[in-house]
């Protein structure tokens, strides 16, 4: 993993994104008006889904965490699910905020609980699934009820869509998951801290709660953000800092996160290059594709490449 | 110089595990904490360094004359004054052996260990480049306290941190931990180890039921009677090494 590789391959996404299947007809049209939204938009969401695996996954000392283990993204699809069949529309460029609200509330209950009963961070994943599936069903009962044509927003939510906000929305989510990443680059070297569990934190100098608390309520409003605009686009968080652990041999926040922000753009923009060509015209759910493309590399490296367990590949 | 006052501990459950200790610990000297599973060490040692974990620590631990439990007393800080290491170490993620000095050192950067300077002398060079969790685990413990030694805090409390490390290696680093105190960092070492703990310290404790029971130093502490207090249904022999001269038990 070096930045020419990586370069490269932020050239191959936006070529494949911006060009496969491209009606030469209309072609100024669609990619102004069609396809250049869809790549801001898969790159910000990509990325801030990714790095907010990394760092979910070390401040829970769990390679499992990420916003929808956690059941953020559940509570965000049901906040905002609710939001719009009531017809309230607030929230600045077409994003919903049903769905920071619906993301708050989730990490809310958690956090309630983990400083309530001083929760160990496996319990904390244990109990993420939970709300997850519970927010879910709570989601499909919602949409079978208050919406009656509520089936095709629900596979929306459920399965991740990129063309239902424009390039502004693309933009702002951008800025704002790269200030994000910015202070996690800040904070990089409280967050190696808790590479070593729970115990270990504050012998590194790090402020176990107040890092956690911090971290923990900036990701659930960028993944609020996230599942506004596009739904739910799972895989992204958990296999992307995964593969770049690996192939880097180092989990260090300061030379990792880099290459989780822009790797996690480049797997979404190739998933969603797919999405829109394979089948054309008919489009597949990207969320979709990326589990059908994650699942099975995962399980690939997790078996055969002694994966997670600690041996070189 | 640490001074504990009431330091009292419960479990979650009530349980006293603790019973308000009240002492002042000089530096310069090693103390070795001996007793029992179960006597209170790890629950004591914890409170010293601060570290609650669910259990309910009440009392005073001032380090330097200064408070150490004060909501306002940085996590930062509190990492320069005490260290708490202890037996097993884990992490499911990949750092190497290199990454976790360099974090050690990164918590306190006004520490002047050096990083290769300590590895030389803990025998690490060879292991720098390899991952952490491929170690095995007396290595992960040699490991950590070479972190804990470039760290430099004030204090440094290794509660059972020796499990794993042999004989021999176990002597040289009790030997380059006694440099360090004698340039000015306190040590205390919790071990099941009596034979290492009566080469490695100047002062030993024993404990059983969250009291200590006896303290002083190793020679006038260690003996048979004492030994009894701990294990009244067994007969420890305590006898002399013809190596060191220091006291050593057998059974």
């Amino acid at each position: 993993m070096n930045r020419k590789n990586t370069l490269l391959f932020v050239v191959i996404a936006i070529l494949a994104e911006l060009f496969l299947r491209l009606d030469i007809r209309n072609a100024t049209l669609i990619l102004t008006e069609l396809r250049l939204p869809r790549l801001v938009l898969a790159f910000s969401i990509g990325s801030a889904l990714a790095m907010s695996g990394a760092v979910m996954q070390t401040v829970l000392n769990n390679p499992l965490a990420e916003p929808y283990t956690l059941g953020i993204a559940s509570g965000a699809a049901l906040g905002a699910a609710i939001f719009n069949s009531m017809g309230f529309h607030l929230g600045v460029f077409g994003l919903n905020a049903g769905a920071v609200i619906g993301s708050i509330a989730v990490l809310l209950l958690i956090s309630r609980v983990i400083l309530k009963n001083e929760l160990r961070f496996d319990s904390v994943i244990l109990l993420g699934v939970m709300l997850s599936m519970f927010c879910s069903s709570l989601l499909a009962i919602w949409m079978a009820i208050a919406d009656p044509i509520g089936v095709q927003t629900i596979t929306f939510w459920l399965l991740g869509d990129l063309t239902r906000v424009g390039l502004k929305t693309g933009i702002a989510l951008f800025v704002v998951s790269s200030i994000v990443f910015l202070y996690f680059m800040r904070i990089s070297k409280k967050l190696d801290g808790f590479l070593f569990g729970e115990s270990m934190v504050e012998g590194f100098g790090v402020s176990l709660r107040q890092t956690q608390t911090i971290v923990v309520v900036l990701i659930s409003v960028l993944v609020g953000f996230c599942v506004s605009a596009a739904g739910m686009i799972g895989f992204v968080g958990l296999m992307v800092p995964h593969l770049i652990r690996k192939r880097m041999g180092t989990s260090i926040h300061g030379k990792i996160l880099p290459y989780v922000f822009v790797w996690g753009g480049i797997s979404l923009v190739m998933s969603d290059a797919i999405a829109h060509t394979v089948s054309y015209p008919l489009e597949l759910p990207v969320g979709a594709v990326t589990a059908l493309i994650g699942a099975p590399v995962f399980i690939y490296l997790f078996i055969y490449r002694k994966f997670g367990r600690g041996a070189e590949s | 110089m640490i001074s504990l006052r009431k330091l009292l501990v419960k479990a979650a459950n009530g349980k006293i595990l603790v019973r308000e200790i009240s002492m002042e610990i000089d530096g310069h000297r090693v103390i070795g904490v001996y007793g029992p599973n179960g006597s209170g060490k790890t629950s004591f040692l914890k409170a010293i360094a601060w570290k609650s974990e669910g259990r309910n620590v009440s009392g005073e631990c001032w380090i330097d004359g200064k408070p150490l439990f004060l909501p306002t007393v940085k996590a930062a800080t509190k990492a320069r004054k005490v260290l708490y290491l202890g037996s097993d170490f884990q992490t499911p993620f990949q750092v190497s052996v290199r990454e976790v000095l360099e974090m050690g050192k990164a918590a306190n950067p006004e520490s002047l260990e050096s990083l290769i300077g300590i590895s030389e002398k803990f025998d690490l060079t060879p292991l720098l480049n390899r991952k952490f969790d491929e170690l095995s685990d007396g290595e992960k413990q040699r490991v950590m306290i070479a972190r804990g030694v470039i760290q430099s805090p004030k204090w440094l409390i290794l509660d059972e941190t020796f499990s794993k490390i042999d004989l021999d290696r176990a002597f040289i680093i009790a030997n380059l931990l006694k440099d360090k105190v004698r340039m000015g960092m306190g040590l205390m070492v919790a071990s099941h180890d009596l034979n290492l703990l009566s080469e490695l310290s100047d002062e030993l404790w024993l404990m059983k039921d969250g009291k200590i029971e006896a303290d002083g130093p190793v020679d006038s502490v260690l003996t048979s009677e004492n030994l009894a207090l701990l294990y009244p249904n067994r007969m420890v022999h305590v006898v002399r090494s013809p190596d060191t001269g220091k006291k050593k038990v057998i059974y």
